[in-house]
């Protein structure tokens, strides 16, 4: 009964927990046997350090903002319990001791503060908190959806050049990236919606509800790894490694999967960690459309309404997201292209 | 000298390029002996690659054989046009070796993994670990130290003399029965070069492969050729043993290739070099193509292109200086030099 409970815990109470830890295990393992240590530290270091500044120059123009987005109802207190407030909020202190207290809050306590205007008092990360699994999950497997059908349509339009395929490849690719996306949005849902006979809004236990949002959202990235895709396929194509596979007798097939296809990969996956994680700040548009309870949005939101803490905290937040999402880009490809050397000076491919 | 492994017979090989047509290969016919090794010669766009390419279907896709065949193991070649076909010839009966060995090996695969995937193409029924000890015989037969280290390493771990061997090893993994050397040697230091070839010669003679080399390095053919062709403007307008190329020479484009030799030139005067410029294969040409930048060149060699004169059994060449109603000349200086071996050609 324990190893099911222990199970049930791992599996089905926190299944994005393991999942990321299982991945992050998994990283660290093929670095440690590509013997990448040094150098995925030294970029580790390189990041944490960019972090801090990041978190600092954040925190220090956040603090040029007017006051009222620190205070709740500004306008109905007289200028004496302002002054009150501000000093209870120690924003009254001199700015270097501002800053080491909210380093300390935030790693002691695990607190970004707490949000004035959006949820006036609520916990900034448990506002965050409770958005943001909706928009993981429709961003990963939107991801997923870009990926299925940009990369064979990629593979597909450059094996095919100039021919069906291709045509109908750059068709779709100049489409999703000349017409505002806004346009076939509502297209996809109006017709959609009525089409397959179902609302037009999402409801998360209705999984039908799911179809249009992340179909929607995977066009933009699958036309544009489609694109990628085939540029770099036909520049392996062109190399003499190819001639030389194709010499030795490899047949079509195999010779575009294991060696066109793999090479021309490894130069996209260095942007896919990003992209996952971006996911994070979910479709503003999207999310609004179909009336999600997600992340999009909530940025521009907590601006409007000069929600300080809560604007810090959202932007820090994605700023993290960058640099972890483009640090795991860099160590990724290390990983997978044995060219990358860690006795050299970065940057050398 | 033994049956011909490969016969080509009048081909005529043309490109489409941008509306427009390049005759590429122009009537050519050529026998390859088995087990000897036939060097092909001749300025670049003279078409020695075009024609080895053939062999294989390596050509792009918008070359396409006009007229002509190419028979192999009793079979017309140029009639192939599904890959499944070619299948049977790439590798496991013809290979190749390319020019530039810092480019043509995969460079995200290990050395060893592309060797095996010779292996696995052309040497069936071979269990895993049979596999894996031919891959590193492999290795160590095209002098590779420590092979069993080096073949889990990537191309970019290696120089370009060793990836040249690792390439060389990928061609004979396929158990070839043709080896088609494309410029090997060129992309390499001078002081690899003359190892390299050694290299090829000495394993192609072990294995019993017939050897074709394309360059247009003097030096490297008098190195391993038992036989010459010597290709202009898409046709081979003279052909002899290597022996007779060098010391018998008969097509003044041969002369003027030999004559432009640096080993032969004269201290103190300048080395010849040929005037003008190759014809342009876009236009049908008249007459012998080499007439223009030919001083040697007849009033007929303007209008009639000249039939193939046999001098030997082995020895053809392309001029109507060989018809006999055609004046007696004397070739240059140098070759005379030549012919009396007054002059060494490894200089």
């Amino acid at each position: 009964m324990i190893v099911l409970d222990v199970l049930k815990w791992i599996f089905v109470d926190h299944l994005i927990l393991t999942l990321v830890i299982l991945l992050l295990v998994g990283f660290v393992f093929l670095i440690i046997r590509k013997h990448l240590v040094k150098y995925s530290l030294k970029r580790l270091a390189g990041s944490l350090l960019t972090l801090f500044i990041i978190i600092a120059v954040v925190f220090l123009l956040l603090r040029n903002m007017p006051e009222e987005g620190f205070i709740e109802n500004y306008d109905k207190l007289s200028k004496q319990q302002r002054e009150d407030q501000l000093r209870a909020l120690g924003l009254m202190d001199p700015i270097h001791k501002q800053f080491f207290n909210f380093l300390k809050q935030l790693f002691v306590n695990g607190s970004l503060g707490a949000s004035t205007k959006y949820q006036a008092g609520g916990d900034v990360i448990k506002i965050i908190g409770d958005k943001a699994p909706i928009s993981i999950i429709l961003g990963v497997i939107s991801m997923a959806l870009s990926l299925v059908m940009g990369l064979p349509l990629g593979a597909a339009m450059a094996r095919s050049k100039g021919k069906f395929w291709d045509k109908f490849g750059t068709a779709f690719i100049v489409f999703i990236n000349a017409v505002p996306s806004a346009v076939y949005y509502i297209f996809i849902q109006l017709y959609g919606t009525k089409w397959m006979g179902i609302d037009l809004l999402f409801e998360k236990s209705n999984w039908i509800t799911w179809i249009l949002p992340v179909f929607s959202m995977s066009l933009g990235s699958a036309a544009s790894y489609a694109m990628w895709l085939r540029r770099y396929m036909l520049d392996e194509i062109n190399k003499d490694y190819i001639r030389l596979a194709r010499a030795k007798g490899v047949p079509g097939r195999s010779l575009m999967f294991s060696h066109v296809f793999r090479n021309a990969f490894v130069p996209m996956i260095q942007y896919i960690p990003a992209s996952l994680l971006y996911t994070v700040a979910g479709s503003l548009y999207i999310e609004s459309l179909y009336s999600i309870p997600g992340m999009g949005g909530l940025l521009v939101k907590a601006i409007g309404l000069q929600d300080n803490p809560l604007v810090q905290a959202l932007v820090m937040i994605y700023s993290c997201i960058g640099i972890v999402g483009l640090l795991m880009g860099d160590l990724l490809m290390a990983v997978i292209d044995p060219r990358i050397n860690f006795v050299k000076k970065d940057g050398v491919r | 000298m033994a049956e011909p492994i490969l016969s080509v017979r009048n081909l005529n090989l043309k490109f489409n390029l941008r509306g427009q047509t390049l005759h590429a290969l122009r009537d050519v016919s050529l026998d390859v002996y088995q087990g000897e090794s036939l060097a092909i010669v001749g300025e670049s766009g003279s078409g020695k690659s075009v024609l080895t390419k053939c062999f294989m279907g390596l050509n792009d896709a918008n070359g396409f054989i006009e007229s002509g065949s190419i028979i192999y193991n009793g079979e017309d070649i140029t009639k192939y046009k599904k890959e499944k076909d070619w299948l049977r010839i790439r590798g496991g009966e013809i290979a190749m070796v390319m020019q530039d060995p810092m480019t043509s090996l995969n460079p995200l695969r290990t050395v060893g993994a592309q060797i095996l995937e010779a292996i696995n193409l052309h040497q069936k029924g071979l269990s895993k670990a049979q596999a894996k000890t031919e891959m590193l015989s492999m290795l160590a037969s095209v002098g590779i130290p420590e092979p069993e280290k080096r073949s889990k390493q990537y191309p970019h771990e290696f120089s370009g003399g060793m990836r040249q061997r690792v390439v060389i090893a990928i061609a004979l993994a396929c158990k070839p029965k043709i080896l088609i050397c494309d410029e090997p040697t060129t992309a390499l230091d001078v002081t690899i070069q003359a190892q390299i070839l050694k290299l090829i010669r000495d394993l192609v003679s072990k294995h019993g492969i017939t050897a074709i080399y394309i360059t247009h390095d003097l030096g490297v053919v008098a190195n391993v050729a038992t036989r010459i062709a010597v290709m202009y403007a898409g046709d081979i307008v003279e052909i002899g043993t290597s022996e007779e190329i060098f010391y018998d020479p008969r097509h003044p484009y041969t002369w003027a290739l030999l004559s432009s030799l640096p080993q032969l030139g004269i201290k103190g005067q300048k080395l010849y070099s040929i005037a003008g410029t190759q014809a342009n294969l876009f236009t049908e040409v008249k007459g012998d193509a080499f007439a223009p930048r030919n001083p040697y060149a007849l009033e007929i060699d303007k209008v009639k292109r000249p039939p193939n004169f046999e001098i030997t059994p082995t020895h053809m060449a392309k001029t109507w200086l060989l018809d006999p109603r055609a004046p007696k000349l004397e070739p240059p200086e140098i070759i005379q030099k030549l012919s009396r071996r007054e002059v060494d050609l490894n200089g």
